[in-house]
């Protein structure tokens, strides 16, 4: 692969007959859409079936939007629309607080000069990425346990704007290493102080990372069931929660059309992250 | 008298690595004078681009100063310097406008509103692009980034540019188109220019005087005729233009000159005016194109240098040619093309060399 790295044009020529071969392989194209299936499927049957008029999950009785009225005016409303508006409050708050600490990080790390400890830092923020989550749920339950923080919204959004951090930091990090300091030395050249520098060229530069950072937090904190059923108090529900305890009841479509609402803010709101990162890069 | 607008003194520049510290540049020291037109020559990793940065502030200097027009300047931010850079890559601010990248550096010192669009608007109208005000950096040319560069580095009107190879990402033709803009807006603006290249033709075209520069040392300090006249020793000889470097022994003769002989015993009479130290090995420097090349004729001259033709490269205006004396002494030669004797020359034919002497140089090891 040296070759490769030296010249990336003559590397890109030959990934793209890798990619060529890789179509030849025996098997590829049926696993590879054995995955898809398996994937997807569910996601769409879902989908499909919040729309039916029977009462039943699996037999298909018309087409109808009774179960989106039900999500909203029917008996259980007035508890999911509790637990949207915690979800909501909880991902804003957390996405906003996590993406600014995870901006700081990825200047110092990025930007800042060589420290001791350097990597041990990377490998700090990135962790939590790579903890098993019920880890992570059970060792914050114990803490605020000891330290007799009383549990409910606060214990929550503490424990999303921690586990979020991470989430955030990769396309920040990821943007401000693809800009090249020479902007930041341009202006220095030009008489702007180092607060200048940062306010006026590097911070608008590195909206687009900071943007989808905040978006990846917020649907990551949005659709967080593990840590949250730990942590949060009595009483106390998300969304992800509230549709957790109403399935336990027995599956009703209602939870199919609350299903496919929060899906379709992910999607749009993983559209967007895209799309602002890729306006980034064709600056 | 000129005034001297940067005055480089004693400065050393050491990156301490742990194991091996690099000496970037060993103890440099020379003048700029107020409205030149001044090049720092040399190969990629002789320090001129370190000296650039360490006058824009961007480096700190291990040892010496930099005075600007008579101010020590050694420790100032790069934003405390009345100094502008070009950079090679241009850096525009990507995210704002042609004429909001030309006003940065006004509006952070503070000019009024009006003030800032005037000058926005005659730093435009000086590289000629008033319709691009409103253009992202993304939507131009590299020819004309390059220009909106300039303009942003002229606009505070800094007391030196700098310019760090800013014509190396352009094509040939814009290169040398651009050459000649930059000398005309060096004259018309009256700012000292300091510009580092590692294209000896650009800087012989555009300079008024050159440093060259190699390891991290100033090899020779003049004007572009200077240089490529006089070079002081091997490498100038080598870096600037061709040239045929031949070893000699000398023998001091009466009145000043003396007697140089090459290493085939073939003697050259030379008028040289210093002493020289007939022990040291010494070498003279003859430039291709102070060769005259002719077939041999009936009776040449004793003392005529005579060799063979090796191989023939036709350049357009001239032709260059490889002559091989003997196995110590071989030539490259330039001959003209208008002249009756280019097309007589064959691969293989037996020429004699005749060198004009006036044009030969010793040159210092």
């Amino acid at each position: 692969m040296p070759a490769t790295k030296r010249n990336p044009r003559h590397g890109g020529i030959e990934m793209a007959r890798a990619t060529e071969k890789v179509k030849w392989y025996p098997g590829f194209r049926e696993i590879t859409l054995a995955c898809f299936f398996i994937l997807y499927a569910p996601l769409i049957i879902v989908m499909i079936y919040s729309f039916n008029a029977s009462q039943s999950i699996t037999i298909w009785g018309g087409f109808s939007l009774h179960w989106y009225e039900k999500v909203f005016y029917g008996v259980e409303a007035a508890k999911f629309k509790t637990a949207t508006v915690n979800s909501l409050i909880i991902a804003v708050m957390a996405a906003i607080v996590s993406t600014v600490i995870a901006t700081a990080a990825a200047l110092a790390m990025v930007r800042g000069k060589a420290f001791k400890g350097k990597s041990l830092t990377f490998g700090l923020i990135n962790l939590p990425l790579m903890v098993p989550e019920i880890v992570t749920a059970v060792a914050t339950l114990i803490f605020f346990s000891v330290i007799g923080f009383d549990r409910g919204l606060l214990s929550i959004l503490l424990a999303h704007i921690v586990f979020c951090i991470p989430f955030a930091y990769l396309p920040i990090s990821a943007r401000l290493q693809g800009i090249s300091s020479i902007y930041e030395q341009a202006g220095r050249d030009l008489y702007a102080t180092p607060g200048q520098t940062f306010r006026l060229i590097l911070f608008p530069l590195m909206v687009p990372g900071i943007l989808s950072g905040f978006l990846l937090a917020f649907i990551i904190s949005l659709d967080d069931f593990i840590i949250t059923n730990f942590v949060k108090g009595a009483g106390v529900e998300t969304l992800p929660t509230a549709i957790f305890g109403a399935v336990k009841q027995g599956i009703k479509p209602n939870i199919m059309a609350i299903s496919t609402l929060m899906l379709t803010v992910s999607i749009v709101l993983v559209s967007i992250s895209y799309l602002i990162s890729r306006m980034g890069r064709q600056e | 008298m000129t005034k001297i607008a940067l005055h480089i003194d004693h400065i050393v520049k050491v990156y301490p690595h742990r194991h091996h510290p690099v000496t970037a540049l060993k103890e440099v020291s020379f003048d700029i004078h107020d409205n030149e037109f001044f090049t720092l020559l040399g190969p990629s990793g002789c320090g001129k681009t370190t000296l650039l940065r360490i006058i824009a502030g961007f480096e700190e200097i291990t040892a010496g100063q930099v005075r600007l027009y008579g101010d020590d300047i050694s420790t100032l931010a790069p934003h405390q310097r009345p100094v502008n850079t070009v950079f090679q890559q241009y850096a525009l601010f990507p995210h704002l406008t042609v004429a909001d990248n030309v006003a940065f550096g006004l509006k952070r010192l503070g000019q009024s509103a009006d003030e800032v669009k005037a000058r926005t608007a005659a730093m435009l109208d000086l590289i000629q692009m008033t319709e691009y005000g409103q253009r992202k950096p993304h939507e131009l040319s590299g020819g004309q980034q390059q220009r909106v560069a300039l303009a942003r580095a002229l606009a505070p009107a800094p007391k030196v540019l700098l310019l760090d190879e800013p014509l190396s990402a352009l094509d040939l033709k814009l290169r040398q188109a651009m050459r000649e803009e930059l000398k005309a807006i060096q004259k018309q603006t009256g700012i000292t220019f300091v510009f580092v290249t590692h294209d000896q033709e650009e800087a012989l075209a555009m300079s008024d005087r050159i440093a060259v520069m190699s390891n991290g040392e100033v090899q020779q300090i003049g004007s572009p005729q200077d240089i490529y006249n006089n070079p002081r020793n091997h490498f100038v000889a080598n870096f600037i233009g061709e040239a045929n470097i031949l070893d000699v022994t000398a023998e001091p003769m009466r009145g000043g000159k003396c007697r140089v002989k090459l290493a085939n015993g073939t003697a050259i009479p030379l008028e040289i005016d210093h002493a020289i130290d007939a022990a040291k090995p010494l070498s003279i420097m003859i430039r291709p194109e102070h060769l005259s090349i002719k077939p041999v004729g009936k009776k040449p001259p004793k003392s005529a240098l005579i060799g063979t033709v090796q191989d023939l490269s036709y350049l357009g205006t001239d032709t260059q040619l490889h002559v091989r004396v003997d196995d110590r002494i071989s030539l490259l030669a330039r001959v003209q093309n208008d002249t009756s004797v280019e097309g007589a020359l064959k691969p293989g034919q037996s020429v004699q060399i005749d060198m004009n002497l006036n044009a030969i140089r010793m040159l210092d090891h």
